[in-house]
This record gives structure tokens, sequence and C-alpha cells, in this order.
């Protein structure tokens, strides 16, 4: 039984079992509806054909995966797409009988997540699939809420490339009916076989753009589901709110829009949910990769060497550069140190057994914050890619080099 | 004792609220019923006071109140404190209360005696209100009418409008006919009847007032002569026949007869109007019944009487309100208030009509007309009449203005004027209109603007416009006076290889048409004219012709009157030649890009240059019209001057792709010349450069117009240009430049594309502040890494591509784990001066024994003199944990 976690729901599914979604094409009239089970789990209330599980006589066979098509109840029409059996969302047909990788992104309010994740995932699919020669493409038709692909294209990435806008605060979980929709991305690529050729192979990544705040709220139901079934975690980090780092900028009011304490209160959060959540005894630290994402590190360049890893890129190997990586890790704890923020380190340390430390720039040159406006010379992303390389080379999606 | 909030809200707060000022009855105020504990008078006073402050908070009805009981509530507390918390107080004011609305019983019953005594009944209404008034409660009134030995009847539905609509008709044959009730006119000579409650003879119970009763009445009067009474009398029945078949009730066309009867005698007296009603036939106890109930209803109209007085005197209803306080009895208590307000708005109103007659004759017509707006307010009949007299106002600023062949005029509706003003404009040439009507219509129309297009020439015009409205005089004329002298129109010039025509349009009654020419600062030479043309012949050419034309009029008594100069240029010039070859390009001046356009000149024609979205549509040496040059686009104006025998024009034109298109206009037309595109495009804004390890990131904001930018940079003696587009800069991030040793001049230029070719903007230019540094890597070699002390470093190899000479270098070691990014607090291992040759390598031996590190530690090379730049091994060989 291959198990899975539905990228849409967070819950875990085996994969081997998925329902069946019909798309209205029988001889007889199948209406669209609003799927109760979907409004519950994901909160969105897009309308769907009828979701319905395989006939019962094929599902027994625990040996296969099942049919590939099984008929509607309603109009008989021969349905092929496939959908979670707890929410109901249409699945990409990759994820029968296999496996995905949960990507978490948290972070305190105003570090930055929401530009970031927008940045990376158009650098993904623009610059990172063509180094990769992989096909990295959106597939939730809603993605981070929008009712659309067209209309997450619109409104976050033509929005900040574009029109030049960054984007609002983010909601708090309470705003949007307590759920927050991912970002899904198909990671599509050719892999060597065991006995010779290539075959493509799809990898599903999942992104959800989670307030800070939200950790703050232990009971918060999604967040911990959430993070429950991550497989790997990345967390943004504001420079701007360590006393030492701001100390060396001249930064607007409006530019500080988190707490000084907030930083380490975060990951402090993170860590108590995750070691709960993930069932970590006393004296154990937690498994899975954390990449610990400094943004707006842009505002740094002038106080840095020209030589300084975190300066540089990685290069265009279709790779993950481990010893590149590992260089601006020191690099920025180096920093951690000269801004006074050895604390967080020192929380790594003893609470995780694989965590990285990055500096990214999701707009590479500082925004007018108070007309909340990308710089004249519009997004200049600087290393954006870095953090979720690391965690797809630890769920072997990427190589290492 | 329970509190019913809800009730005592409804029953009491809101009824209360209504009034000035609060019943006096504490008991029912603080809802309290007695017989009752000390314990339940303490919880109900709480609940009470708890309402009227959860009350208190609003604006209604329930508000008011509650806001008047919580202040005498207090005043109350302050008289007697906790003793109104004790059963006994409350029985004290029981007591109280029981003997004050005894001695209003008794007040009460003495004023019914005085009113009612003599016919011995009032209504129940009537003695409710009054009960009322003294605070008295519904059974207090009885008990009153009881003392005064009285009976209580109930009120009657009294009809209050005629049941029938020919009523009068009715009444006026009833009286012809000496028929002084219905039941009298329907069963003659049938005595006493009762009605109020149905109509009941009282000798022969048995009658009906119905249709049979009448038809046999009808019958019998049919059958008598022609007297007027008895057609008076048929006519009646009919009448009461009519109504029958129309459903209507005869006892109610019988009621509203006797109270019309008794109308007048109510207002006066209930016993007088019971006696009359007596004579009338109605049955005593019936006749006593409805005295009262009409003597009741007439108090109430005396007092509703004076309010519509009040009214109508706001409204302008002063001569209806007259009547009303004229019809008043003369014992009315109301009639001399109601004669003293209309006698006070009579005077007010014979003021106001005073001073709108002197505002009119000053003459001040929107004055008198506001005077009277606000007579209106008092008698809107006398107002109107007055208002009839009063003229409109002129209209004001008049204004008449030659324009051509035809006089314009311009006037503004005068305060006073509506929506119903219309304007009447006269002309006259011998003197001012006077009065509508007077002189030659021009217009007549709401607007405030008129053309008189067949206005004489040569001759004083009066122009008049008076205002006029429906029910008002016409306004007194707004005067102008002008004298039409029109120039020519349509005036052009054709210009040939030596010669130049010029055509007019000259009005029907010119005298003549003058016509000068003046040409290289030579004296005006008359040209000859014939019909609307003159003709300039033998010039010489390129020399331009200013020519001037005035037309001459003859005034009624002979005298010459000029028109002003019209004006026109014209070049002699032979045909022209199309310009060979157009050249334009963006040329930067001041930060401003401007176009600048040049050709070499092939003859003497006037060579416009027309730029538009689009090429031309004829192709080269197509002779167009002036009008096909100028509806292919726009000429191009600007800064025109010679320079190395090329004709340049410099504009400024707007950003984006233009085609440029040479015309020549010569003597005989206008000839197509080259065409040619261009492409200008503003520059690159707000360049800026990042500088990274191995390159510099360029980036800059975009030019709407641009797609396209020309990046160029040089450092020492490298140089590279590039175009990039939008798409490449944003998938980029910006136009990455590589960096050397030396200082790099980035130049950004915008690209705009026309015709397949680029042209750019200005550069914005950037210079990087890089100082040429050589590089050095090195190695760290560790001993073998057994035990605690393996893995110590123990030589380093530097090597560089470019070679150093006199860097001085610190190889330095830290304890801890993390990286040390200078050599400050750190232990030093080595440290020398470093010299290689271009390519060249070094080695150290390090002796690290002397310096006890435990791990986890670090080491690291850092510059301490010279110039270099030092390039880190990986940091697994820096790094010993």
């Amino acid at each position: 039984m291959a198990q899975t976690v539905c990228p849409f729901c967070f819950r875990r599914i085996n994969s081997s079992r998925l329902w069946f979604q019909c798309l209205g094409q029988g001889n007889v009239e199948c209406t669209k509806e609003v799927d109760e089970a979907r409004v519950r789990l994901t909160g969105s209330k897009a309308e769907t054909f009828p979701t319905f599980p395989m006939p019962s006589d094929r599902s027994e066979n625990r040996l296969s995966s099942g049919p590939a098509s099984a008929p509607c109840p309603k109009c008989g029409y021969k349905a092929r797409r496939r959908a979670c059996p707890e929410c109901h969302t249409a699945l990409p047909n990759e994820l029968t009988g296999s496996t995905n990788a949960m990507i978490g992104l948290v972070g305190a309010r105003g570090s930055g997540k929401t530009v970031l994740m927008t940045v990376a995932v158009k650098e993904l699919r623009r610059n990172v699939g063509r180094r990769f020669g992989a096909s990295i493409q959106l597939i939730a038709d809603n993605p981070d809420g929008f009712t659309s692909r067209s209309a997450y294209q619109d409104g976050r990435e033509a929005s900040l490339y574009d029109r030049g806008n960054l984007p609002p605060q983010t909601e708090l979980l309470a705003a949007r009916d307590g759920h927050a929709t991912p970002v899904v991305l198909r990671w599509q690529q050719e892999k060597a076989r065991l006995f010779g050729g290539n075959a493509p192979d799809s990898t599903l990544m999942s992104f959800v753009d989670t307030a800070g705040e939200d950790l703050g709220d232990q009971d918060t139901a999604f967040t911990l589901k959430y993070l429950a079934v991550c497989d790997a975690l990345m967390i943004t980090l504001d420079p701007f709110a360590l006393p030492g780092a701001r100390a060396r900028l001249n930064l607007p009011s409006a530019a500080i829009l988190v707490g000084e304490d907030t930083p380490l209160d975060v990951v402090s959060h993170i860590t108590e949910v995750l070691k709960v959540e993930h069932e970590v005894r006393r004296r154990r630290r937690i498994k899975i990769p954390i990449a610990v994402v400094f943004t707006k590190i842009d505002a740094f360049y002038s106080g840095l060497d020209r030589g300084n890893p975190i300066m540089s890129t990685a290069g265009l190997m279709p790779a993950y550069n481990n010893g590149d990586g590992a260089a601006v890790h020191e690099h920025m704890l180096a920093l951690l140190h000269e801004w006074g923020a050895s604390d967080i380190d020192a929380h790594m340390r003893l609470n995780y057994d694989d965590y990285r430390y990055f500096g990214v720039s999701a707009l590479g040159a500082e925004p007018d914050y108070v007309g909340g406006m990308v710089a004249p010379g519009g997004v200049q992303p600087h290393r954006v890619e870095d953090p979720l390389l690391w965690l797809l080379s630890k769920t072997k999606t990427v190589p290492v080099a | 004792m329970q509190f019913d909030e809800a009730g005592y809200v409804q029953e009491f707060l809101r009824k209360a609220g209504r009034g000035q000022s609060l019943p006096d009855d504490l008991l029912t105020r603080y809802a309290i019923t007695l017989p009752a504990s000390d314990a339940e008078i303490g919880a109900q006073l709480k609940a009470v006071r708890a309402c009227w402050t959860k009350h208190y908070g609003g604006s209604n009805f329930a508000a008011k109140a509650a806001k008047l009981c919580r202040a005498e509530d207090e005043r109350l507390r302050q008289q007697y404190d906790s003793a109104m918390e004790k059963a006994s107080w409350w029985q004290l004011r029981r007591d109280e209360q029981s003997a004050a609305a005894q001695e209003s019983i008794g007040v009460l019953a003495a004023e019914l005696r005085r009113a009612y005594g003599e016919l011995g009944v009032v209504t129940a209404a009537r003695a409710g209100s009054l009960a009322e008034s003294l605070g008295l409660a519904q059974q207090d009134a009885i008990e009153a009418v009881g003392q005064a030995g009285l009976t209580l009847v109930a009120a009657a539905d009294l009809p209050q409008v005629s049941p029938i609509a020919t009523f009068s008709a009715l009444q006026r044959d009833m009286a012809e006919c000496a028929a002084s009730s219905v039941p009298e006119l329907v069963h003659p000579a049938s005595g006493p009847f009762r009605l109020l409650d149905r109509y009941e003879c009282v000798g022969d119970p048995q009658k009906r007032l119905d249709v049979l009763a009448v038809e046999a009445q009808i019958a019998t009067a049919e059958r008598r002569g022609n007297s007027a009474t008895d057609t008076a009398r048929r006519s009646a029945l009919q009448a009461l026949r009519t109504a029958l078949r129309d459903g209507v009730d005869l006892r109610e066309v019988a009621l509203f007869h006797l109270m019309k009867a008794a109308e007048q005698r109510a207002r006066q007296s209930a016993a007088l109007t019971a006696e009359s009603l007596e004579r009338a036939g109605l049955e005593r106890h019936d006749a006593v019944a409805l005295a009262v109930m009409l003597f009741d209803q007439a108090q109430v109209g005396q007092a509703a009487g004076l309010d519509q007085i009040r009214k109508l005197i706001r409204t302008g209803g002063l001569g209806e309100a007259s009547q009303i306080a004229a019809s008043l009895p003369a014992d009315s208590s109301v009639r001399p208030e109601a004669v003293r307000l209309v006698d006070e708005a009579r005077q007010r109103l014979m003021t106001l009509l005073a001073a709108a007659t002197e505002a009119k004759a000053v003459p001040d017509e929107a004055e008198a007309a506001r005077l009277l707006r606000e007579a209106a307010l008092i008698s809107a009949e006398d107002a109107a009449q007055a208002l009839a007299a009063v003229p409109l106002p002129p209209p004001a600023n008049l204004r008449a203005i030659c324009d051509g062949m035809q006089v314009k005029l311009y006037w503004q509706a005068a305060t006073g004027h509506d929506g119903d003003t219309r304007y009447e404009v006269y002309r006259s040439e011998q003197r001012t209109p006077a009065a509508p009507g007077d002189g030659s219509v021009v217009y007549r129309g709401a607007e405030q603007s008129c053309a008189d297009a067949h206005a004489p020439v040569a001759r004083e015009l009066h122009y008049c416009v008076f205002a006029v409205g429906s029910g008002r005089q016409s306004s007194r004329p707004a005067p102008a006076v002008v004298t039409l002298v029109p120039p020519v129109t349509q005036l052009q010039a054709e210009a040939g290889p030596a010669e130049v025509t010029v055509h007019w349009s000259a009005h029907p009654d010119v005298h003549a048409v003058l016509v000068t020419s003046v040409a290289g600062g030579r004296p005006p030479v008359a040209v000859p004219t014939q019909g609307g043309t003159g003709r300039l012949t033998g010039l010489a050419e390129g020399e331009t012709q200013d020519i001037e034309v005035v037309a001459v009029y003859r005034a009624p008594g002979g005298a010459e009157l000029r028109s002003a100069v019209a004006q026109i240029s014209a070049t002699p010039r032979s045909e022209a030649r199309p310009i060979p070859r157009l050249r334009a390009k963006p040329v930067g001046t001041g930060g401003a890009v401007r176009l600048l356009v040049s050709w070499i000149p092939v003859d003497k024609s006037d060579v416009r240059i027309m730029r538009s979205d689009a090429p031309p549509r004829w192709p080269f040496g197509t002779w167009v019209s002036h009008d096909d040059m100028t509806a292919c686009g726009q000429e191009v104006t600007g800064r025109r001057f010679t320079e190395r025998g090329e004709e340049r024009l410099e504009a400024e034109v707007p950003a984006g792709v233009h085609h440029l298109v040479a015309f020549s206009i010569g003597g005989t037309g206008i000839v197509r010349g080259h065409a040619v595109a261009v492409g200008i495009t503003e520059p690159v804004r707000q360049l800026a450069v990042t500088l990274f390890a191995s390159h510099a990131t360029v980036s800059w904001e975009w030019p709407d117009t641009a797609q396209l930018a020309e990046v160029t940079w040089k450092a020492g003696d490298d140089a590279d240009c590039f175009v990039i587009s939008r798409a490449e800069y944003r998938s980029g991030g910006g136009a990455r430049v590589p960096l050397g040793g030396s200082p790099v001049t980035i130049e950004v230029r915008a690209v705009v594309v026309a015709d397949g070719t680029n042209f750019t903007s200005p550069p914005a230019v950037e210079v990087t502040g890089v100082t040429a540094r050589p590089e050095i890597s090195y190695a760290v070699a560790r001993s073998l890494g057994m035990g605690p002390l393996g893995g110590r470093p123990t030589g380093l190899t530097f090597q560089s591509a470019q070679g150093c000479h006199g860097v001085r270098i610190q190889f330095v070691a830290r304890p801890g784990p993390v990286m040390p990014t200078t050599s400050d607090g750190t232990f030093v291992l080595a440290e020398k001066e470093l010299s290689l040759a271009p390519g060249g390598t070094a080695q150290w031996p390090v002796d690290a024994s002397r310096v006890k590190l435990k791990r986890p530690y670090w080491v690291r090379c850092f510059v301490v003199g010279g110039e270099a730049r030092l390039l880190d091994p990986p940091i697994s060989t820096l790094k010993a944990s």
C-alpha cells in the first residue's frame, strides 16, 4: 500500500486507492455541485462533478493500484480523473501509486514568505526547470486561494513582475475559514531506469503560505495537520527583526514588519509543533530537513565582501551544489553571530538533526515599503531556489554535486 | 408583585413620554400594587429603576419618560430616602392619591352638571376626555357622571360626509316642499321617530324607510299638481329612490340631514339643538343624545378651526382663514384669537404689497418679485394678482458682436428668470425697440444667444432683448447698438511660378473691394480685381507676397465704411521636385530626446515634414492635394536651420515609431518625397549596478516604448555590447556584466525598432568602483586525522593566475563552531609576505603544534597587507569538527 499525502488537504491517503471524478460526459445529465467534503477540508467552494470510489469488487485487490477508470454512478461516464478520497480534490495522475514531497513554508508575518514563494515558484518554472531539463508546472486549479491558475499568475506574478506591486499582508487563517490553499507544482523529469534507458518521472511539491501568527496559536488544526505531514520545511526569518542586523542598516520604519523577539519565537513554536506531530522522543532531535531562510539579504550586499559565497551564485549545473550550500551556511552562521543572534543557532543545533542556513533575496533591491512597490529595476531574485533545491536533494528529487 | 417590564414600557413609559410631564400617580409610575411587603416594594423599586436606566439612553417616547422618571426619582429619594422602600410610605401615597382623586371627581361632576345638566345626558367620550384632563381614570369619570345626576350615552356612529352626491339638491328640494326630515318626506304626518340606533316610527313601528315607501310617495306626488312644492317634493323623493337603488341606507341620509340642519345651533347650545331636532320630529331621547354629540363635535371643531387658521396663514390661504374666523360663533372662546391672527397676517401682507409696488416703481422688478414671493406665503391669491402686474426683469449683460457677415448676440438670465422664461430679440435701424413687436424679429426662444444672419450692413443696428413669461408682463428692453461692416471671407491664394491669384467672397451689399500687395519692403501695390478675384503677375520666384483685402461699404448717408483687413501671404514658386532622401534620428539634448530630420533641398519649394503611425499610402513622386497632405498626419514643427548644405529640423515628438514623409509645395502643386521611419524612445531611468562575486547585475526602469535595451560595458581592455529584451531581463532578474579586476563603465540605451532599424535613446551611464585585486587561491594540507591531535594543518599552498607582489597573509585558527570572518581574536599560525609570478604557486609549512586546538575549530587565511583577494578552499578543509 503506497501511502502518500494529499497535497490539498494534507491527509495521508493510499495512493493505490484514489477515487474517481466524473467529467459530466455520460448519457444522463450530470451536474456540478459544491462538494461538502472539499469545503470542509480545503475551504474550496469550487463546483465539481461527482467524486466516487472505485467499485468495491475491484478495490479489494490490494496488490494492484486498481482500475484505470470507473463508471460514474450518476451519468455512467467512464471517469479516469483521480481524486483524493478525503477532500475529493482532483489529483494529477502521477500521484497514483506514487509518493510526493510535501515542502512546508512557514515564517513570521512580514518575513517575506509570500514574495519568496511567488518568486521561487516563478524561478522554478522559468530558470530551474531549464537548468535541470525538467518541466515544472502549476497543477492546482486554485493555487494559493485564487480561482484559477491564470488568476494566480495575474494576481501574484503579473502583479509583482509587471505592475511592480508588493502583495498585501497575508491574512491569518482565521480570516480564511481556517484553510490555506497550497500552490502545487509538478516537477517532471527524465530519470535513469534500473535496467537502462530513461523514463519520465514526476514529483509533486506542495507549498503553503502560512502566516507566522497562525503558528502562535498551536490549536490551529490546519497548521498542525500541515506541519505533521511535511517531509521538509522552509522557515523564513526576517533579518530586519534582529537588532544586531538592523543596526547595520538605515531602514525606514515601514520596512520593519516583525517584532524583535519574533524570529526565535517562530522557530520555537515550529519546534514544539514538530516535536509533537512527528512524535519526537525526549533527548532526540527532529529528523526532517529544515531550511532556515534569511530573506531580504540584498539589504546587506554593501556590507558583504564580493568573495563571500552569499554574494555568488551556485552555478548552472543540473544538481544541488552542496559545497556552495555548505559555504553559504557557514557564512550565514558567522553573520548570525555578528548580528548577535547566536540563540537561533543554539536552538537549531539542539533541536534539529539536519538544517541549513540560506541567505536569499526575492526582490534583489530595496522596495518602496511605504508605496508597496518593487524597486524601479524590477524583480532581481538572488539564490531563492537554493533552499528548495537543497530540500529536494534531501527527497532525492534532484541530485547532489 | 412581579414586574412586567414589557407591559410597563408599553402601558406607562410610552404613553407618559407623549406628555410634557409625568402623571402624578406614583403607584403607577413605580408599578407598585398594594398590598405588598417591604421586600416586595424594594425589589419592585430596583426593577423599575433598572428599567429606566435601560431605556433612558434612546430618543423615543419611552426614553423621554424614563429620563423624567429618573430625575423625579432622584428628587424623591433625596426627600424620602429609604422610606420609599416601605409599604407604609406607599399606602400613604395611595391615600393621598385617593383623596386628590375624590376632589377632582367633584370638580368634574360640577363641570358636567353645568354643561350638560339642562339636558341630563353626556357622552362617554366627553366625560372621559374631561376626566383625563384632570388626571382621572375612566372609572372616575363614570363616578363623576353619577354625582352630576347625568345619564351616560354611548357615542353613535354619525355620518361625517353626505351619503349621497346630490345632498345639496335634496336639502334644497326638502326646504321648498317644507319637509322637516326625511322620515317626514317618506311618511308624511307619521309623528315622532327614532334614528340613532335605527329608524323607528314611534306611532307605527312597522314603517320603513325603504324603496316601497318611497315609490308609494312618488306615485302619490305624481298624482298631485305641478306646483313648485309638488315638483320639489317629487324631485326629493326621486333623489331618495336613486339613493336606495345605489344601496344607500336612508337612515344615514335622514341623520345627515338633521345634523346639517342643527349644525349652526350646535356651535352655540346643546339645549337649543335638542329643541330644534325635536321640532324636526326626532323623539326626545334621540334628540337630546344627538344634540349633545353635535355640541361636543362643535367644541372640538372650534379648537381645530384655530389650528387650521394658523396653518392657512402660513401657507398662503389668508382668504380662507379669514372666512373660517368669520364663521366662528360670536361667543366662541377661540374667535378673538382667530380674528387677531387674521388681522396680523393681513397687515403683514399689506406691508409687503406696498414694498413691492415701490420696488416696481424704481424699477427693480427682481426685488418686487422677491417681496411678492414672500407675500405669497401669506396670501397666494393677492400675491399672484400683484405679481401679474410686475414685469419680468430684463436680460443682463447683452453683447452684440459682428462675426463675419452676421451679428451675434449674447445675454444672461436675470434674477427671477426661470425655465418658463422666453426671450424675444428685435432689431430696428432707427431707434431702440420699445416693446416686443417693435422692429424686426430676430429670435424667439429660451436660449441665451442668437445670430442675426440678415443684418443690414454699414448702418447702426439697434437690438433689444425682452424677457417674456406666462402670466407676467414682458420685461423692459435690454439694448445694444452695433454697425456691421463685414470683411471678405474664404480668402485663398494660388501661387504660380511668377504670379499669385487671390480669391475671396464678399457681402452682396459691398461697394468695392480693395486689394494691395507688399513684398521685399517695397511700397504697397494695388492689385487689379475682377469679381471676387485679384491677380498679381510678373513676380520673382521665391519672393513672398503679403496681400491685404478690405471690403468697402456705403452708409445710407453716403459715407464710406471700411471693413477689417483680411490678410494672406503667397510665394510664387515653380513646379516642386520631390525630396529624394530624407534622414531622421533621435538626438539627446539637455536630457530630453528630440527628433532630428535632415534633407538636401533640390529647389525653392516649401518643404513640409509630416509624421504618422503608418507609411504614406502614395508612392514617391505622387502629386497630392493640400487636404491629402494634411490628412496624412501631423506636421513636424520645431527649430529649422541649415548646416553643411542640409536643411535640418529639430523637433519634439512623442516616443514611439514614426513614419516621416517630405512634401514639396511648389507653384503647380504638392509632391510627395522620400519617406523614412524613425523610433524615438525615452532613455532608461534609475540605472543601478549591484556587484556580486564574479558579475554585476545591472537593473533599470524601462521606458514604456522600449522592448529592447543595448548594454555596453568596458573594463580595461575588455569590452562588449549586447542587446537584451524585456523578457530576458525579467527572466534573468536584470542584465549581467562580468567583473574583472578593473573598474567597469556600463552604458544602457533603450532601443526601439522601426523598419528593421534599431534606434537608441541617449545612454544611462554607471561606473563601478571595482578595484583591481589579484585573486589568490589557497589549499590547506592536514596531517592524518587520527585521534584528537590528528588532522592538524601542516602546510599551505598558494596559487594565482594574475600573480601578486608583497601581499602579507595571516593563517589563523579559531576554536568553536563559527567560522572567523576576520583575523581578530584568532590564533595566528603563520604570517608571511607572498609574491607570486602569474600562474605561479608557493608552499608554506605550518606548525600548529604550538597552539592547543580543541575541536571544533576553524582555520582560515586573511590578507593583512597589500592588495589581493583570497579564494577560500572547500569548507570541509577549513573546519575541523
